[in-house]
């Protein structure tokens, strides 16, 4: 039995400056100013901000019973960044529309736990396994007070879960909440018409919290088993409590797809005709670009992004097309043979290995709407990530 | 050795060094060098278009709405909230906020920022001490120009009685960052406006140099303070700022074969807001003509008529509102320009309105002298009490669209006329739904111009000017059945 504690600050310096800084400095215009010198305005300077600061403080607990058959650790670490740089809404009197101030906090707490156990140990045959696990939660102290803002959070940090609010974790991401196919195989939304008094409450009507999308828990597993000279082991990783957006139908705006373009197989179970908005959630084929009147909606510039202000974008961004990211991969298996010292001396080599390896072998996904896609990998064009298999040969002398 | 190897791995995160990491753009650099104040000044205030708000010209009477083809709802649409004086000038009629407009504000606080900073850090700059002067004074005209415009476009209307305790404009004279901040007086307004000219002038005369045209020089420090003492009537300095730029400094005749605005020309003191020249009578602006009333006020003879303006098409004989002066026709400097008359048109109207007709007349004609093709015949007010009313129009021919002059010469007037501004609401297939009209009272409080919605947003403690909301009277042309 092993008990540690620790306790840390750790400072990170912001990376503005205590200077004016210009950019550009040339002759560009020379065209109009002949050889006189341009340059740009970079930034101005601001000489206020202090570092960020994080304290930490660790507690462990390593463990050992059974003369080592079963060891392991208990840790627990609380860190709690203060001062954090955010950029807060100033009069534009400044010259600039936000400054940064040492205003955010938050906080963070991680447990984590590790076992391994030895289960057999003779001299001919060996079987161990081992398991870990941690949890993480985070949380901002203090954030962005505004729900809704131009300087602050906009839409499309909610929807990309970049949010820095009070009490949300750093990781929270949300969705326009999908409301069903009309009689034409067209999505339609939540809370997009109707009247509302403040950004922020619309946005609270539209939107739907997804939760993280980090996974908050996550570890590993594998067993080792040694027989004589061969060994075999596999190792397993779990990733859990988070959700994940499914491939983009829809590049920002719909195209009917030309005849030579590929098409994703999601629309086999597409709309097709009238009354088919019962059974399914994929919208028809349709050339109409779905664009949104900024006349029809209250507030137009705060709740959908600029140049995204269309439908398929939103269904693309909608709770219909997100899924739990939850899965278990089985990373690795490697089988190896340890040839024989006396077989080899005469030779004159020193020790030889024979591993056969294969990586990245299977994963096993919970979520059904994800059709056996792996969820690490629904982003650009969704190509699967391939197993790899290894032979190898290691000669020391 | 296991152990100096643990150590090393232990030292590894300390030795990965910021600098390395850091991306650090090879092109930025901390300004040090007396080039590099100038450089900075030459980019963001001179080359920038953000120092003239354009928008303000919809609000004069020197422009209406066009009427034939094209001339659709949809495209007239993004400067109606000018055109038609609303309260809220960035929020159009479906309650969509206009991105651009109303943008002379942050642009203006940005260039004082600038010219702060420079004013701050100059002295400690490495170069010759007459730069070091030169550019000090240069920041101080930026400063004192752009304080100028902001607090008559955002400032209550100069009056003698009113103006220490009127609205002006918050005054931000060093490098502090404050969260809000308040509106100082209308007079304190020019008292720093007067005091940063004041400081340029003394600045750059005791430097001894002699720059380019893209620098003020003291002439055109003078030509500033002349017009600042303009709009706080005062008579008698106007005169005496406008006879040190004529001192050295005459008009010179204008040659419709080559452009008037040039280097070679010594009328030109100073040449600013070079980007974007050109091409300026193409795009949304052709949706608004130059007014009728205003482009046949210039005599046939008087060259500014075929210098000054543009044909949209010879059917309608309308001309763009983003006349010759934005235009290489015009220019092969800047848009914006000091210029000589200026001080002959702010005496003249000191003259004037001090009861002194023949000397503002005199004026005139000296200007007339350099306008009008030769021995062209014009009339002039015989009637003493007709002048003033006749420079003011003169005014207004030779500054049309033009910075904002048109804009805060009604402003600064004591019987400003009553503008009307049709608006004609065109649908897409050509059909005129209904005809609007507008009136811009004489005494209106629209005109000063609200506080930027940021602005009200970011400083709660900051006043904005009440406006009055703007209804048309409605001429319907589609009866529905």
């Amino acid at each position: 039995m092993a008990f540690r504690a620790s306790y840390g600050v750790r400072g990170t310096m912001p990376n503005t400056t205590p200077y004016l800084i210009i950019s550009d400095y040339n002759r560009e215009l020379a065209s109009i100013y002949g050889n006189e010198f341009t340059a740009k305005l970079s930034s101005f300077p601001n000489a206020n901000l202090q570092w960020e600061k994080t304290e930490t403080v660790n507690l462990g607990l390593n463990y050992s019973l059974f003369k080592g058959r079963i060891s392991g650790a208990f840790d627990y670490a609380y860190s709690k960044s203060t001062d954090l740089i955010q950029l807060k809404p100033v009069s534009l009197v400044n010259g600039a529309t936000t400054q940064a101030y040492n205003v955010g906090s938050k906080d963070v707490s991680s447990y984590e736990f590790s076992v391994r156990t030895v289960n057999v140990k003779t001299k001919k045959f060996a079987w161990s396994t081992n398991f870990n696990f941690s949890y993480d939660k985070d949380r901002v102290l203090e954030g962005f007070e505004d729900g809704a803002s131009n300087d602050g959070l906009t839409v499309s940090d909610y929807l990309s879960g970049s949010i820095y609010r009070t009490n949300f974790p750093t990781s929270g991401f949300f969705s326009y909440q999908f409301d069903g196919l009309d009689e034409n195989g067209l999505p339609t939304f939540v809370g997009l018409e109707g009247d509302y008094d403040t950004p922020d409450e619309q946005l609270k009507a539209m939107l739907v919290y997804e939760g993280s999308r980090v996974p908050l828990y996550y570890g590993s597993f594998g067993t080792q088993i040694r027989y004589g000279n061969l060994r075999l082991s596999a190792n397993f990783n779990y990733k859990l409590g988070y959700k994940t957006r499914l491939l983009k139908l829809y590049n920002g705006s719909q195209n009917v797809p030309y005849t030579y373009d590929n098409m994703s197989s999601t629309f086999v179970n597409r709309w097709r005709q009238p009354g088919d908005e019962q059974y399914t959630n994929i919208p028809g084929l349709s050339s109409d670009n779905l664009g949104i009147v900024g006349s029809d909606v209250e507030f137009y510039d705060y709740v959908l992004p600029s140049g995204q202000n269309n439908g398929w974008y939103m269904y693309d961004m909608s709770d219909a097309r997100v899924v739990k990211g939850d899965h278990i991969r089985l990373s690795s298996i490697t089988l190896s043979y340890n040839m024989p010292k006396k077989l080899i001396d005469k030779a004159g080599i020193k020790n030889m290995t024979v591993g056969l390896q294969a990586s990245n072998v299977a994963v096993w996904a919970f979520d059904k709407k994800l059709k056996g896609q792996d969820p690490e990998q629904v982003n650009s064009v969704g190509m699967p990530s391939l197993p790899t298999y290894s032979l190898s040969l290691n000669l020391s002398f | 050795m296991k152990k100096l190897l643990y150590i090393a791995f232990a030292l590894l995160p300390l030795i990965g060094c910021n600098d390395f990491l850091d991306e650090v753009d090879q092109d930025k650099i901390i300004p040090e060098t007396t080039d590099h104040f100038a450089a900075l000044l030459l980019r963001e205030f001179n080359y920038s278009s953000g120092t003239t708000d354009r928008s303000v010209n919809y609000m004069t009477d020197n422009l209406t709405e066009r009427n034939g083809t094209d001339a659709f709802d949809t495209n007239k649409k993004g400067y109606k909230t000018y055109y038609t004086w609303q309260q809220e000038i960035e929020i159009d009629e479906e309650g969509q906020t206009i991105g651009s407009a109303n943008n002379a504000w942050g642009t203006l606080y940005e260039d004082i920022a600038i010219a702060n900073y420079v004013i701050e850090l100059i002295d400690d700059a490495i170069g010759d001490i007459e730069e070091i002067n030169y550019i000090k004074g240069e920041a101080y005209f930026i400063r004192a120009y752009a304080y100028f415009n902001l607090l008559n476009l955002y400032g209550v209307p100069f009056n003698e009685s009113s103006a220490a305790s009127d609205l002006g404009v918050p005054l931000r004279l060093d490098t502090g960052v404050e969260r809000t901040y308040r509106r100082s007086s209308v007079s304190e307004c020019y008292e720093q406006i007067e005091a940063d000219i004041t400081n340029a002038i003394s600045l750059i005369d005791e430097s001894g140099l002699t720059k380019s045209k893209w620098h003020p020089n003291v002439a055109t420090c003078n030509l500033l303070m002349s017009r600042v003492k303009l709009y706080q009537n005062k008579w008698d300095d106007v005169i005496a700022y406008a006879d040190k730029v004529l001192e050295n400094n005459s008009l010179t005749v204008m040659n419709t074969n080559i452009p008037f605005v040039s280097n070679e020309n010594n009328e030109i003191l100073y040449s600013f807001q070079t980007v974007n020249i050109s091409d300026w009578s193409s795009g949304s602006a052709k949706y608004y003509a130059v007014s009728n009333e205003l482009y046949n006020s210039f005599d046939n003879a008087d060259r500014r008529k075929e210098m000054f303006f543009a044909e949209i098409t010879a059917e309608t004989n309308e001309k763009y509102i983003w006349t010759n002066k934005y235009n290489t026709a015009f220019t092969t400097m800047g848009w914006s320009n000091f210029r000589v008359s200026e001080a002959i048109m702010n005496r003249a109207e000191a003259y004037a309105a001090s009861n002194n007709a023949t000397l503002a007349l005199d004026d005139i004609k000296t200007l007339h002298a350099h306008r009008y093709t030769a021995g062209s015949s014009i009339e002039y007010p015989e009637n003493d009490s007709e002048v003033l009313s006749y420079v003011l129009d003169e005014r207004r021919k030779e500054f049309c669209f033009e910075e904002h002059h048109r804009w805060f010469d009604l402003r600064r007037m004591n019987d400003r006329p009553e503008i009307k501004h049709v608006y004609s609401v065109i649908d897409d297939n050509g059909t005129l739904l209904q005809t609007e009209t507008y009136t811009l009272f004489s005494d209106d409080p629209n005109y000063t111009l609200p506080l930027p919605l940021v602005e009200r947003e970011n400083n709660l403690i900051i006043r904005n000017v009440e406006r009055y909301a703007k209804f048309p009277e409605i001429d319907e042309e589609v009866v529905i059945p």
